[in-house]
C-alpha cells in the first residue's frame, strides 16, 4: 500500500462519491463566501445600484427600437393600400393577365401614338389661335 | 513555453488555473482530511470554510502552483485550533475522576471484524475511516497529505513544518499501521 495504491485511491474516491448533498452544498456556499471575500473578485463585482440603471437603459433602447420601427407615414401606407386594392381589382377582373403583362413594343407603339396625338393637338390648337387660356374671360 | 501541470488529488492543477476552480478541485479532499482529523462533521464543514477565506483573503494573488500546499498548512493549523479547544473543552467538561483521554475519540465501532463485515464494502470503508482516525497525529498528517491531498513528500514537509526526512517516517509508520489494522481487507 502506497499513496499511489489503487485500493487506497479507489477507497478515497468512494469517499469523495459518498459525501451528502448538504456536505455539498455547504462546501460550496464557502467556497462562494471565501470568493467574494476575495478583494480582486470584489473589483469586478456587480454594484447595486447598475440593476436599476440597466433596466432603464434596456426600456430607452426598447423605446427607441419602438420609435424607430414605426409605420413610416400616412401617404406611404395609402400609396400601398392602393396599390393592393388594384392588384386586387386586376385580378378579380375576368381579363387576360397577360394583358398587362410587359411588352417592349407594345409600349413603344403606344409612346410613338401618344406622341402623335399631343402633335396634333398642339397643332390643332396653333391652327385655332386661341389656348384654353385665351378663351376664359 | 511548457506548461506547468501538477496532479493535486485527482485533480490536474494548472498554472494559469482560477481561484474558484482550485477551491472547488481541494473542497472534497479538505473536507475528508478535517473530518477524519476532527471526527466531526460540523467543525470540518467550518476549518475548511475558514481555511479557504484565509486563502482568498491573504494569498489569492501567489502563483497557483504554491495554493495546494498554502491552502493545506492553513487547514492543518485550523485543524488544529479545533482540536486544542475541543481538548480544553473536553478537560473542563469531564467530571471528576475521568480524564479526557478515557473518553473514545469517536463513536465506537467494533474493533472485531466478523465474517459478515469482511465481505461488506461499507464495513471495510468504515474500518479505514476508523483506523485512519486512530493514527497519531502526525502519522495521520503526513498519511492523508500524502494519499488523499496528493501532496508531494516536499509539500507535505512545508506543510507540516517539518523536514522531509521526518515526513517519510511519519508516513512509513502510517501505512504499517494501516495494513496491519486492514490486513483482512487489503491483502
Amino acid at each position: 500500500m502506497n499513496s499511489k495504491d489503487p485500493n487506497l485511491q479507489h477507497y478515497w474516491q468512494q469517499q469523495r462519491d459518498a459525501l451528502s448533498e448538504d456536505v455539498l452544498l455547504r462546501l460550496r456556499a464557502a467556497r462562494i463566501r471565501a470568493l467574494e471575500a476575495n478583494p480582486q473578485f470584489q473589483r469586478f463585482r456587480v454594484p447595486g445600484w447598475s440593476l436599476p440603471a440597466g433596466v432603464l437603459a434596456a426600456t430607452v433602447l426598447l423605446g427607441l427600437g419602438v420609435w424607430w420601427a414605426r409605420p413610416v407615414s400616412d401617404a406611404s401606407v395609402r400609396a400601398a393600400d392602393q396599390s393592393v386594392i388594384e392588384d386586387a381589382e386586376l385580378l378579380a377582373s375576368n381579363e387576360d393577365p397577360g394583358l398587362y403583362a410587359e411588352d417592349p413594343e407594345f409600349l413603344a407603339w403606344s409612346q410613338s401614338q401618344l406622341g402623335q396625338e399631343r402633335l396634333k393637338n398642339s397643332g390643332r390648337e396653333t391652327l385655332s389661335g386661341d389656348s384654353p387660356q385665351k378663351g376664359k374671360p | 513555453m511548457i506548461k506547468q501541470t501538477k496532479v493535486v488529488g485527482v485533480v490536474f492543477m494548472d498554472e494559469n488555473m482560477t481561484l474558484a476552480a482550485f477551491l472547488e478541485s481541494v473542497e472534497r479532499n479538505a473536507y475528508l482530511t478535517a473530518r477524519l482529523s476532527l471526527q466531526n462533521s460540523e467543525d470540518a464543514l467550518d476549518a475548511v470554510q475558514d481555511a479557504m477565506l484565509k486563502l482568498s483573503q491573504q494569498y489569492a494573488n501567489r502563483p497557483s502552483a504554491e495554493w495546494a500546499p498554502l491552502f493545506y498548512r492553513i487547514l492543518r493549523n485550523r485543524i488544529i485550533d479545533v482540536q486544542r479547544r475541543n481538548q480544553t473543552r473536553k478537560q473542563w467538561m469531564a467530571p471528576t475522576g475521568a480524564s479526557a483521554e478515557d473518553e473514545p475519540a469517536f463513536e465506537a465501532v467494533s474493533t472485531e471484524p466478523d465474517v459478515e463485515r469482511l465481505i461488506d464494502s461499507d464495513a471495510a470503508r468504515a474500518r479505514m475511516d476508523e483506523a485512519i482516525m486512530q493514527l497519531p497525529d502526525r502519522q495521520r498528517e503526513a498519511f492523508l497529505l500524502r494519499s488523499l491531498d496528493g501532496l508531494d513528500v516536499a509539500e507535505t514537509a512545508r506543510v507540516m513544518g517539518c523536514t522531509v526526512g521526518s515526513v517519510k517516517t511519519h508516513y512509513f509508520r502510517a501505512l504499517q499501521s494501516l495494513r496491519k489494522k486492514l490486513s483482512e481487507y487489503m491483502p
